[in-house]
């Protein structure tokens, strides 16, 4: 028999590109600038210093951060079999940036689907601890792609004290449960009860060694602490 | 190879979709390689022959490669355009060979001159037909 299709044959081999990771957890904050890159960033550094086994992916196409955050140099992937991620610092690290060479890429609903697909099917992490992924904000299409791709991936949401930032909190954790995704924990940034305000956290971007040195990093390793990844 | 991973996915779908059909095994695969990503078909086909042995049912497939011409759909003035390689440096083009999607950082309309439009066909790669027994 002869099946018409027309069908993206991508969707079927991510589940055994990522067979070799342990843990996959999306830092998520649904609104914007609460600090999901800062934190996506320095807890792949510091589970890579604690000895984990960690990667980071930037999921943010039409604003990818991680490689400011981390200092990407003149690193690329490797091509053996797919690409396999250059270690940055420790952290095997996955950006579309490697190909937009600093340009803003506008990227609409389907084509980030598309470009999501691209990125999982050919990545080799191999064997990892834990995959971080640095989410867009709001409960975008690439939210939702990863809920639909890689049901397993579990959520950390970062959030700020502001009323709208916690209203927006409420309604997301909500929307997870429905789509029955574990939430890990949630981390308040800018926060005495969480991640405090860090006026040194800026000038530490670009270099690792310094962000681990960072309020921000200590504060991050408690709630690290707190939430059992260590 | 970054080809490896996608030749590795073809096998993989068919065998995903010989599961869904009862299929019990495939015997021909028709996959479309578009302009855009720029894959080199007789590697595809040469990786393909080695992954296809790994996926049961689908060691014995064959595969028939057709290409597809890039277009694009301007959002702004509705201009339809192909794809000029010409002038184009060669990171841009295997940016787009690993992630077709960054055509939007490198390419403009030919009219307007806008960024933003829509790849309507030749992307890159996707399976248009597979022949299999019951
Ligand atoms: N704890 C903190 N102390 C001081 N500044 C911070 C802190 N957390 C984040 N910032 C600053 O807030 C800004 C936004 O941070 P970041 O890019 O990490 O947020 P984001 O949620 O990823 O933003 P976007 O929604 O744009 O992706 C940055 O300038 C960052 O330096
Ligand atoms: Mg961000
Ligand atoms: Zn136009």
């Amino acid at each position: 028999m002869r099946l018409k299709l027309n069908l993206d044959p991508k969707i079927s081999v991510i589940k055994k590109r990522l067979d070799g990771v342990k843990r996959i957890i999306a830092v998520s904050g649904f609104k914007g600038g609460v600090g999901k890159s800062s934190t996506a960033c320095v807890l792949a550094l510091l589970l890579a210093q604690n000895g984990k086994k960690a990667g980071l992916m930037d999921l943010d196409f039409n604003g990818t951060s991680d490689e400011i955050i981390l200092g990407l140099k003149k690193e690329f992937p490797q091509e053996i079999e797919g690409l396999e991620p250059p270690l940055i610092s420790g952290v095997k690290f996955m950006t579309a940036a490697f190909f937009a060479r600093n340009k803003a890429v506008n990227l609409r609903g389907e084509e980030i689907t598309n470009a999501i697909l691209e990125l999982f099917a050919v990545t080799r992490w191999q064997n990892l601890d834990f995959l971080i992924l640095d989410m867009p904000p709001g409960f975008s299409d690439a939210a939702l792609d990863i809920i639909r791709f890689i049901p397993r991936a579990e959520v950390i949401i970062v959030s700020t004290p502001s009323a709208l930032s916690q209203n927006i909190i409420a309604k997301a954790k909500a929307a997870l449960k429905n789509f029955n995704i574990k939430i890990t924990g949630s981390i308040k940034n800018m926060s005495p009860e969480g991640i405090n305000f860090d006026g040194k956290l800026e000038a530490a971007y670009g270099r690792p060694a310094k962000l681990l040195k960072t309020r921000f990093a200590a504060d991050l390793k408690k709630e690290i602490e707190r939430l059992s990844l260590y | 190879m970054h080809e490896w991973a996608l030749s590795d996915s073809i096998a993989a779908a068919a065998k995903d979709v010989a599961k869904k059909e009862n299929l019990k095994k495939v015997d021909a695969i028709t996959v479309v390689l578009g302009e855009l990503q720029d894959i080199a078909g007789n590697i595809f086909a040469e990786i393909f022959e080695d992954v296809k042995k790994n996926y049961a049912g689908v060691a014995n497939a064959k595969l028939i490669i057709e290409s597809e011409a890039a277009k694009f759909r301007c959002l702004n003035c509705g201009n339809i355009f192909g794809l000029n390689r010409k002038g184009l440096p060669h990171e841009t083009n295997e940016a787009m060979h690993f992630l077709p999607e960054t055509a939007k950082l490198y390419i403009k309309c030919e009219k307007c001159g806008s960024t933003d439009f829509k790849i309507i066909q030749g992307r890159g790669v996707f399976i248009k037909e597979i022949k299999g027994d019951k």
